[in-house]
């Protein structure tokens, strides 16, 4: 067994992002894409190098741990930090030992047997949103149907609080309870019966502390950040089902409060809105007070969430296929080196969006160096 | 109000028939309209200080508390008592929900208010609040107002001017740990006139200090696992670090099957709240934690504190340790007390603080910057782990603005010279790290120094010495096989393994599901 055997689960990951992204970022930037970052530079990273399956995995309390991994993965020299990337910063580059630890580690099955129906642009919400209401619900009405009022809330977040305020105004305690037992138990039912109980036992009520990462990992013989991974697998399936068959559950149907395009923030979804009205960026800037280039972040953000967006208003076809072919011919998505390479005449913006999207007659042809999987067009990725 | 009736109150809403010790006096002082600093020992009753007045009083109880997490604790444990006018105001709340809160607070609708220091020093909110009529206003964990107190918050600074918008309503500071300098921080920043002051021993009688010399983590282990295996639960170990709260706790489940779990800031909120309700619930034999598992931990049966490491300061030490024993019966706290763990925590304090050589060059990012967050997340900037601490010190010095609402800050002046700037903020910062090496040393003094423990923990802090109990300190003899389980290691049976999912659901909502 080699050196690589030491890699935990969480190494793996970092590993498999640093790896993701070819030497042209920083370790911060891996970070950002682990922890889930919303920022458009993180989104349009995890959809340029393929990294929707890592997206979101991580807690964003990990730093540290996050952190000490990178420091070993140096020492052990899986890891190079000696590269510079846009903006002078020091990229990461991993190593022909760390490319080895990467294919032969058996924590890397492991990820990606517990990740492989994890899209995280698409499920992260699931697990930001729908997950703290989903614990709040349970404790709260497990509390109010034994008649106590009174209990510490095993989560604090706002939102939560706010939603099972509203979900029980008015509402028989009884008959939320019984709705949402029955919507569990249906869902759950199309569970692996693991990641079933795995979530479940998570959840807190009267008499009965939920357990953590730490202790269903314990109990399982497995890692706590492969738990956690899990239970953000399990929590995206409820959502899945939820929004699949909203008459079926109705609750949990409110509870993931779909949204148009998953993931934008409120202000973007606005700008998305107009877009579709037929406004085009300027007009959309001037009526919102917002800056062009912040409009022009929404439009980006949109086209990588949205597969159906169409970016050929903002952009002639001529300029997409001659971004793309720089960008194959450089093998890099370094947008200096793109626009450069393209004599400087095309604005960052034009060269983002036509990033967006592969061309189709190319897509399976010899001159995109990147899968189209990795752009989130196929195998299930990028929907809804 | 006569003592009498205030007992009659303290028994109808509290259910307690009598006040501990520096309650009554406190409250009486402020009910008579008069200031108060009360320095009692951690878990010695302090919130009931202003609990109380707050429903005896006409008007809104503003409480002004250093952290998120501690404000939503208390509202959230007040709530589970069944008291209902009680809300937080805070940075971490969304701008509805925020608005929401503050419409029914100056509607009248809450007698006890946690402010964040932010969201107080906002004139518009302050003046609101004054129409509101503020009945008292108290200042809690009141030692962070103090440059020499060890957890100072510059925020905490413009509190005097505060007291004044609202009106100078009665004013009550609150801390546990508050040697004299630091008390007459708290008396002059908060303008306090003429105090009444309650003094109080920072520790209890019943909690028995001990202290174990050791050398190495083999002993440490070796100690550690002698005390672990006989004391009553349920405890606490202190650690310094995340990992070593990980890899003590994987070293004792190996070899115990008593439940146990580990607790540090590193860790997703959901999963502190999990352990904070196993550990409330009386679940877990054990926490190994870090110096993050303290706030929101209300449980009065804590029968140990162990500290695997020396902790920062003497300061931090006592709070730590007052975790055992809240209910007044008989607990232990000893420090297993290595020379080498000094040098750790050393390292831990210089850690926080820039070499001066790259404050200018830092400064320069800061000014090119003109604003940001504080708090950043870069992982690979070695300069920027800092941040936080030389802000701090900026905002103190007037080049930045800190906005402790949003977290951000803003550069004031382009054409700041910064070499001086630099200069200024590295005598600063000299001042704090030689502040908590000093801290440091204190607490080296008290574990190696001669005569008794509790009477040096008295001098440090000045406090009056109280009567001394039959088992006091290392110093003047504790056994500590007194705290051992007579029902043994047995009573705390083994962590089972989780039930299915159908069955735990059912025991979560034991309703007959409804037709889908």
């Amino acid at each position: 067994m080699g050196a690589w055997a030491r890699l935990d689960p969480l190494h793996w990951l970092v590993l498999r992002v640093a790896s993701g992204m070819a030497g042209e970022r920083t370790a911060t930037a891996v970070w950002r894409v682990l922890a889930g970052h919303r920022g458009i530079q993180t989104v349009q990273d995890v959809c340029w190098y393929g990294l929707r399956r890592y997206y979101a995995v991580v807690d964003g309390t990990e730093g540290e741990a996050v952190r000490r991994r990178l420091r070993e993965l140096v020492a052990w020299g899986y890891l190079d930090e000696g590269g510079r990337a846009d903006g002078g910063r020091r990229s990461i580059t991993v190593t022909d030992a760390g490319a080895r630890a990467l294919r032969e580690a058996p924590a890397g099955a492991a990820v990606d047997a517990v990740l492989v129906t994890w899209d995280g642009l698409r499920d992260e919400r699931a697990w930001r949103v729908l997950y703290p209401r989903l614990l709040l619900a349970v404790q709260t009405l497990s509390h109010l149907v034994r008649g106590q009022t009174a209990f510490v809330p095993v989560v604090r977040a706002i939102d939560a609080q706010a939603w099972v305020r509203a979900l029980l105004a008015g509402r028989s305690v009884a008959g939320c309870a019984a709705q949402l037992r029955a919507e569990l138990e249906q869902v759950l039912d199309g569970l692996p019966p693991r990641l079933a109980d795995m979530l479940v036992a998570s959840f807190s009520g009267c008499g009965l502390s939920g357990a953590t990462a730490q202790q269903l990992a314990a109990h399982a013989g497995a890692s706590p950040v492969l738990v956690r991974a899990a239970l953000r697998v399990a929590v995206a399936r409820v959502q899945e089902a939820a929004r699949r068959e909203p008459r079926r559950f109705p609750l949990l149907h409110n509870m993931a409060e779909p949204r148009p395009c998953e993931g934008l923030s409120a202000s973007a979804e606005a700008t998305r809105a107009l877009l579709l009205r037929g406004l085009d960026p300027e007009e959309v800037a001037r009526r919102r007070g917002l800056r062009l280039a912040t409009v022009e972040d929404h439009v980006v953000e949109i086209a990588l969430r949205d597969p159906t967006f169409d970016i050929f208003r903002f952009l002639d076809r001529a300029t997409h296929e001659a971004v793309w072919a720089a960008r194959c011919r450089l093998g890099t998505v370094r947008l200096r080196a793109i626009r450069d390479a393209l004599g400087g005449t095309v604005s960052y913006f034009a060269i983002r969006l036509a990033l967006t999207r592969p061309p189709r007659a190319r897509a399976g042809g010899e001159s995109v160096a990147v899968p189209a999987t990795q752009w989130g067009m196929s195998g299930g990725m990028g929907k809804g | 109000m006569n003592r009498a009736d205030l007992c009659a109150a303290l028994e109808r809403h509290f259910g307690y028939r009598a006040f501990r010790p520096g309650q009554a006096e406190l409250i009486e002082a402020v009910l008579a309209g008069r200031d108060a600093l009360g320095v009692l020992a951690t878990g010695s009753g302090k919130s009931l200080c202003y609990q109380l007045p707050a429903l005896l009083l006409n008007g809104v109880c503003v409480v002004v508390s250093p952290l998120i997490a501690l404000m939503e604790d208390q509202v959230a444990a007040l709530r589970a008592r069944g008291f209902r006018g009680v809300t937080a105001l805070h940075s971490g709340l969304d701008p509805a929900e925020r608005r929401r809160r503050e419409e029914r607070l100056f509607a009248g609708a809450y007698r006890l208010v946690y402010v964040s220091p932010e969201r107080l020093v906002q004139p518009a909110f302050a003046q609101r609040l004054a129409r509101a009529g503020v009945s008292l206003f108290v200042v809690d964990e009141a030692h962070c107002i103090s440059q020499w107190g060890h957890e100072f918050r510059p925020d905490y600074l413009r509190l005097g001017q505060v007291v004044h918008a609202l009106g100078r309503p009665p004013t009550l500071a609150l801390t546990a740990t508050a040697p004299p300098p630091v008390q007459e921080d708290i008396v002059a920043v908060l303008k306090m006139r003429d105090p009444v002051r309650v003094i109080l021993p920072v520790n209890r009688d019943n909690l028995a200090f001990d202290c174990v010399p050791v050398e190495g983590e083999a002993q440490k282990q070796a100690v550690l696992a002698e005390r672990l295996a006989r004391l009553a639960g349920p405890g606490i170990v202190y650690v310094a670090t995340r990992e070593a709260a990980e890899a003590f706790c994987t070293w004792f489940s190996r070899r115990d099957g008593r439940p146990a779990a580990y607790f540090h800031g590193g860790m997703p909120a959901d999963e502190r709240a999990r352990i904070l309700e196993q550990f409330r619930a009386g679940e877990l034999f054990v926490v190994f934690a870090t110096n993050a598992f303290g706030m929101g931990i209300d449980k009065p049966d804590v029968r140990f504190v162990l500290h695997a490491h020396a902790p920062a300061s003497l300061e931090a030490y006592v709070q730590e340790a007052g975790r055992a024993g809240r209910d007044g019966a008989p607990a232990y706290a000893c420090l297993l007390y290595d020379r080498a763990d000094l040098a750790l925590q050393q390292r831990l304090v210089v850690s926080e603080y820039p070499a001066e050589g790259a404050l200018v060059p830092l400064l320069a990012r800061l000014r090119a910057q003109g604003e940001g967050a504080a708090c950043l997340d870069e992982v690979d900037d070695p300069e920027m782990r800092h941040l936080s601490a030389v802000v701090a010190q900026l905002e103190l010095t007037g080049a930045m603005a800190y906005d402790p609402a949003t977290g951000t800050w803003t550069w004031q002046d382009a054409k700041a010279d910064l070499d001086g700037l630099a200069k200024q903020v590295a005598r600063r910062l000299r001042a704090r790290r030689a502040d908590r090496l000093r801290r440091l040393r204190a607490l080296a003094a008290w574990a190696e120094g001669e005569g008794c423990r509790r009477a040096a923990l008295d001098r440090y802090f000045g406090s009056p010495g109280g009567e001394k109990p039959a088992a006091c300190c290392w110093a003047c003899g504790v056994d500590w096989t007194a705290y051992a389980d007579a029902a043994g290691a047995a009573s705390w049976g083994k962590r089972t393994a989780p039930m299915g999912w159908r069955q735990r659901l059912a025991q979560l909502l034991p309703v007959t599901p409804a037709a889908t």
